[in-house]
Order: structure tokens, then sequence, then C-alpha cells
């Protein structure tokens, strides 16, 4: 008990500081950080339309949406509920990326032309010439 | 976090999202979630001019495919609470299986750029199905053939050409030691498939000597490694010694007619296309793409996987550069479909089991083995149909290579109604479409469509099962009365001696009859079905009617399942 009232008493001593971000503020402002990061890899993601200019004659994308006979869409606070599944989505962008470029490369088979390679020259039949 | 805090943190978010996106996919979102369906709707409105959309390739790499399938996509979404909620719901009784969102009030799937209801809605005749896809035609039978490059997707070798006509063809060869194997399963399934109402490329039988194929200048290919390489003469060469010749020298090919339109990659399984307004429906949610799993069963498409499918872009004006126009929506690739696995037979354990079905694997491993599958003792069914057959088909029991989330999806309406395209197959549309396959053993013909046949009464038999489902359909007005058919019964997996129906109008008469038609005194009429004498019921249908210019008209078809 002593001790405790040690503390407390030293604490009172020791001069007031205003802090100049309060603890909520920093979570809140890292939270939006982290939110607001994780909606924008998400839609950069997305494709977009590609080079070609949109042609005056075409509706806008809403407007087309919005004359569809059949759509589904979830409202929003459903695509609030599903971002942490987003958000753990994203963290296999790099396992994703990893195995686009071993397929892209032939990974499997430059490694087994390697391994094997050398032992087809050392066993396969002499030169002719 | 105080709540305040997180307030604040999703508030910026939010507005995030609203800068990034002008705001417009917000406003979109704020749209009620339950589809906007009109009242009976033929042909979907999803062909409205667009801007082009970009290409997108991700579909062309199958490991990511299978992983994302397989691993990522269900274990990320377990981090989903609302989904969790569903599908805790769903597990207890308490929701019903989220149902496919672009179907009509009569339980239909409208024409649209991915299906077009052919010979469900008008029966094509079996010269139709025997024909194809149009133009239903072959390169020029004489004149030089030009390769302009190497076949850049799928797994079995190729190369584009252009005949004399200029017309460009995608051409695949079956293997020296397969004859047959994977140019007759292309050219069965496609006709099966494009007949029953998906668009697939015109895909035709190409017997040509190789003296006739020239080079393009410049006509690249990829090798063993991916890397681009011309292609030379030593190339086509060694394409054409592991093809098979017919005894009088000429190969045996297929030749597919390029898609027309700008080729935009594969659409995601799962989601909607984001550069594409007119796709709303989340292809996972469509009925056309879930019911498909029923036909892919049917004809063990085991590679139904994103790469199959494709997207080209069609222009409005196709001569003016930046034209709009819209996407259409391809099944391709069938020379993994039957017994055929692309460059060889396919292994028995496909349609049977996933590639890698931990479910499966662990006992026969804690059994050193013991537990073998019946796959594994199945004999060669015929050497230009690989180990295709019917014994061991269970339709719900069928598997594609790697999961496929959209077919995962598939309720029993989504496979009813899948089912009820097979079962308007007759017997001549089938001979039709297996005698396209050019087989050169007359066996070969008669055991595949022997095979198809019970295949199809086993999806009969899974999914017009009156224990889950309604099996009435095609309703029509006659008078003051309502007849139907029991497709059980039509498709001979019910003896029709033990089928009751019994039918209440909305004025509440019940009446008990073995004849199908029910009487009609007001806006609807409940149906059931049963098929042991009247003991126990079908799930209800509800067919709703209304009159006018004089006459009564079907509204809405609603259909209860267990």
């Amino acid at each position: 008990v002593g001790v405790v009232g040690d503390v407390e008493q030293r604490g009172r001593d020791m001069p007031k500081r205003k802090p100049v971000l309060s603890q909520p503020m920093v979570a809140s402002a890292a939270t939006a950080l982290l939110l607001a990061l994780l909606s924008t890899a998400i839609l950069a993601s997305l494709p977009r339309n590609c080079g070609a200019a949109e042609p005056g004659d075409v509706a806008s994308p809403a407007e087309v949406r919005a004359r569809r006979l059949f759509r589904e869409e979830d409202p929003i606070w459903r695509r609030m509920l599903a971002l942490p599944a987003d958000f753990l989505e994203l963290t296999f962008w790099p396992l994703r990326e990893t195995l686009f470029w071993m397929e892209r490369i032939d990974l499997p088979g430059r490694l087994k032309q390697v391994v094997v390679h050398p032992t087809e020259r050392a066993s396969g039949p002499e030169p002719s010439a | 976090m105080t709540w305040k805090g997180l307030v604040t943190a999703v508030s910026v978010a939010l507005l995030w999202i609203t800068v990034a996106e002008g705001g417009e996919r917000l406003a979109d979102s704020v749209a009620p979630a339950s589809p906007v369906v009109p009242s009976v709707v033929v042909k979907d409105n999803d062909d409205q001019p667009i801007a082009e959309p970009a290409k997108d390739d991700e579909g062309d790499y199958i490991w990511w495919d299978g992983v994302y399938n397989m691993a990522v996509r269900p274990l990320t979404r377990l981090a989903d609470v609302a989904g969790d909620a569903r599908t805790v719901g769903e597990w207890l009784g308490m929701v019903g299986p989220a149902e496919a969102a672009n179907v009509s009030s009569l339980d239909e799937a409208p024409d649209s750029t991915w299906f077009t209801n052919r010979h469900a809605r008008t029966p094509l005749s079996p010269a139709d199905i025997a024909r194809g896809a149009p133009p239903a035609k072959a390169p020029a039978a004489d004149g030089p053939l030009v390769i302009l490059s190497g076949k850049s997707l799928g797994m079995t070798p190729g190369f584009v050409m252009r005949d004399q006509n200029g017309d460009r063809f995608v051409v695949k060869f079956d293997p020296a030691r397969y004859p047959e194997v994977a140019t007759g399963a292309e050219l069965v399934c496609s006709r099966i498939v494009w007949a029953l109402g998906w668009n697939v490329p015109d895909n035709q039988l190409f017997l040509f000597r190789p003296e006739r194929l020239e080079i393009a200048d410049g006509a690249t290919a990829k090798d063993e490694h991916n890397r681009k390489v011309s292609f030379t003469r030593e190339l086509l060469e060694r394409q054409l010694r592991n093809a098979y010749h017919l005894p009088d020298g000429r190969v045996r090919a297929l030749a597919s007619r390029l898609i027309v339109g700008e080729p935009k990659g594969s659409p995601r399984l799962v989601g909607t296309r984001a550069d594409d307004p007119n796709d709303t429906v989340p292809h996972e949610d469509r009925r056309d793409f879930r019911g498909l799993r029923v036909v892919a069963a049917f004809l063990n498409y085991t590679d139904a996987r994103r790469g199959n499918f494709f997207d080209t872009f069609v222009r409005d004006d196709p001569e003016k550069h930046g034209s709009p126009g819209h996407l259409l929506h391809y099944v391709l690739d069938f020379s993994s479909a039957l017994g055929s696995g692309n460059d060889d037979w396919k292994d028995p354990k496909r349609g049977n089991e996933y590639l890698f079905d931990l479910a499966k694997v662990v006992p026969r491993l804690l059994t050193l083995g013991y537990l073998s599958p019946a796959w594994s003792r199945l004999p060669l069914t015929h050497p230009a149909l690989g180990y295709f057959e019917s014994s061991l088909f269970d339709p719900d029991e069928w598997k594609t290579s790697y999961s496929n989330l959209a077919f995962d999806r598939a309720t029993v309406r989504d496979r009813f109604w899948g089912a009820k395209l097979v079962a308007s197959l007759t017997d001549a549309d089938l001979r039709a479409a297996v005698h396209a396959g050019h087989w050169s053993d007359p066996r070969a013909e008669e055991l595949l469509f022997a095979i198809l046949a019970e295949r199809k009464r086993r999806i009969a038999r899974a999914y017009f099962d009156s224990t889950r489902i309604d099996p009435a359909d095609r309703f029509e007005v006659h008078g003051d009365e309502l007849g139907f058919t029991d497709l059980a019964a039509d498709a001979g997996v019910v003896d029709r001696s033990v089928v009751r129906f019994r039918c209440r109008t909305s004025e509440g008469r019940t009446t008990e009859t073995a004849e199908a038609r029910c009487p009609i005194d007001g806006g609807a009429v409940e149906i059931a079905t049963s098929h042991d004498l009247g003991e126990s019921w079908s799930p209800p249908t509800v067919v709703r009617l209304a009159r006018a210019d004089g006459s009564v008209h079907l509204v809405e078809i609603e259909r209860a399942t267990r």
C-alpha cells in the first residue's frame, strides 16, 4: 500500500502537461489511415476502362447501372462488415504475384531443366563430330 | 479506442471512398439489397452501350486461380461477419439459401449476354444441334493456310491461322497416341452447351494436309517456358509430329473460329467487373452460371475454371474505332470434357474428387491405401473416350478439378433449372450431337450416347426429386384449367402410375388428381406432387395468374424447396 501511495504522491508532484494529441485521436487517425489505404488498394486493384476515351454517346456508368433490369448491390453497412475479409484477401497479394511469376516463367520446368539437363548431357550420346 | 474515435475513423474512410469513387458507387450502394425484378422478363438489358473495358488477364494464371478458389477465398470470407451470420442462419434453418438474382418471376434465366434460351424455349432440330454455333463453317477446303501465331491460351498445342477466305481459326490437334479424344470431346460438348443456351465458339472438324500450311512473317509463339519465340518451320514440324495423322496423311484437328470482338480476358467467378456497368449481378449469383454446374457434370467438364470463361467486347459499330459496345461472355475449351484430359485420357479421379481433396485423401492415408476409391478400379471405356462412364456418376457429388465458387453456390432451384435444360435433350438430339464428334469407330459413338443418356437419367432422378422440389413444370393455361408436366415422370425416372397431384386454388378448394391439371378459380394455384400415391408430398409450387385481354396469363412461379 505504501508503494502505491508513494507512486500516487510522486504523480501528484509532477507538473501537468497537456498532450498535443489525445490517445483516441491518434488511434482514430491511424485507423482512418489504415481504412483509407485499404479502400484505395482495393479500388486500385479493380479493372478500369482501358485506353479508349469514353465516347460522348455512352450513358454514364451510374445511368447504365440504374437502367439495369437486374441489379444486386450490397448496402454500405454490408460492405463495411466485409472489409476485414477484403483486407485479409489483400494480404495474399504477395502470394498471388509470386504464383503469377512462377507460372509466367514456368519455374518448375526451368528447375527441372537445371536439374535434369546436366544428367542428360552426361549420359547422352557422344557428339558425332 | 473510444466509440467516438471509431466513428471518426469510419467517417473519414467513408469520405475517402466517396471522393475516390466520385460518389457514384456510394450512391448506388444505398439502393436496396434485394434485386430489382420486373414482372416477366424474357430478355435482360445487359447489352447497353458502354465504353470499352480493360483486358483482365488474371484468369490466364491457373495456379493462383486454384489456390484462390480452394483456400484464399474460403479462408478470408470467414472474416466477413455478415456472411458468417448468414451461413449460421442457413444451418439453423432460419433463412433459406441465397437464391440466384437474375431470374424472372417465372423462375427462369432470361436471355442475356451470358445465356440465350435456345433449345429450352423452342426446341432445335437434331440437325441444328449437329451444326452447332453459327456460322457453322469449317475453314476453306483448298488454298493456303497461313499461320499467324502460336496458340496463347489453353493446355493443348496449336496455332492461329487464316484460310484463303480471310477467316481466322484457332487450330488444335489430337495427340498422336490419343486419336479423336480431345477433338471429339470439343465437337460434341460445344454443340450441347451451345444448344442449351451458352455462347461457345464455332468449333468444326478440320482435316488438312500439312503441305497447305505456311508461316506468316513475324509469326510468334511461346516456348515451353512461356518465352516469346519466332514461329519457325521447326516448331511447326514438332507440333505436327506429335499430332494424330489419318492413314491418308491428313491431320485431324479442331478448327475453332475466332470469336468476334476485342478479347477482354476471363470474368471473375465471384463478384462483378468494375469496369462493366452492365454487370450488376455478382457472377456467383447468376442463375446461368450456377446452373451450368449441372451441364458441366453431365459432360464431365471438370475444367470449368475461370480461364475457360471468356469475355469479348463487341462494338455497336465495328468499323468505328472507339465505338461503344457491350461485353459478350463465352464458355471455352471442352478438350478436358468427357474422357479427355487435354492431351491424354483424363484421370478417372477427375469428376470424382478435386485435384487435392483433403476429405478423400485423409481416410486413404490413415488406412495406408486400403480404402481405395471406386474410380481407381474403372476399366478404360474406349480408346477414343478414355475413362468416361456413368456407373459412378452422382450429379450432387460430381466435382470440378478445383472448387468453382459459382457452382458451389447452386441451390436446389438452380440445379432444377440446369436439369431441365439437360432433360430437354431427346435421344435424337443426343445422337445428333454425339455423331458430330466424327468417331471412326461406330462403337465409340454408341457407347458415348449410352453414357450420356444414363448421366441425363441420373441428373433427372437427382434434381426432379419430389422430396426436394416440386417437379411440376411447363405450365399452360387451357380455359379454366392449368396444365403442366411432371418432369420426373417425363424423364422416365418415376412410374406415372404412382404420381398424384394436389391442387389448392386461391378460393381454398383442394383436389387430388392423377391428371397433370388443376382448376383455376382465382389468381393463384398451389400445386404439390407425390411420387408414392399421395403418402408424401413435394414442397409446394405456387403459380400466380393474371387476366388480361380476355385471357389468363402466368405471371409468377414460386417454388419452395427442402
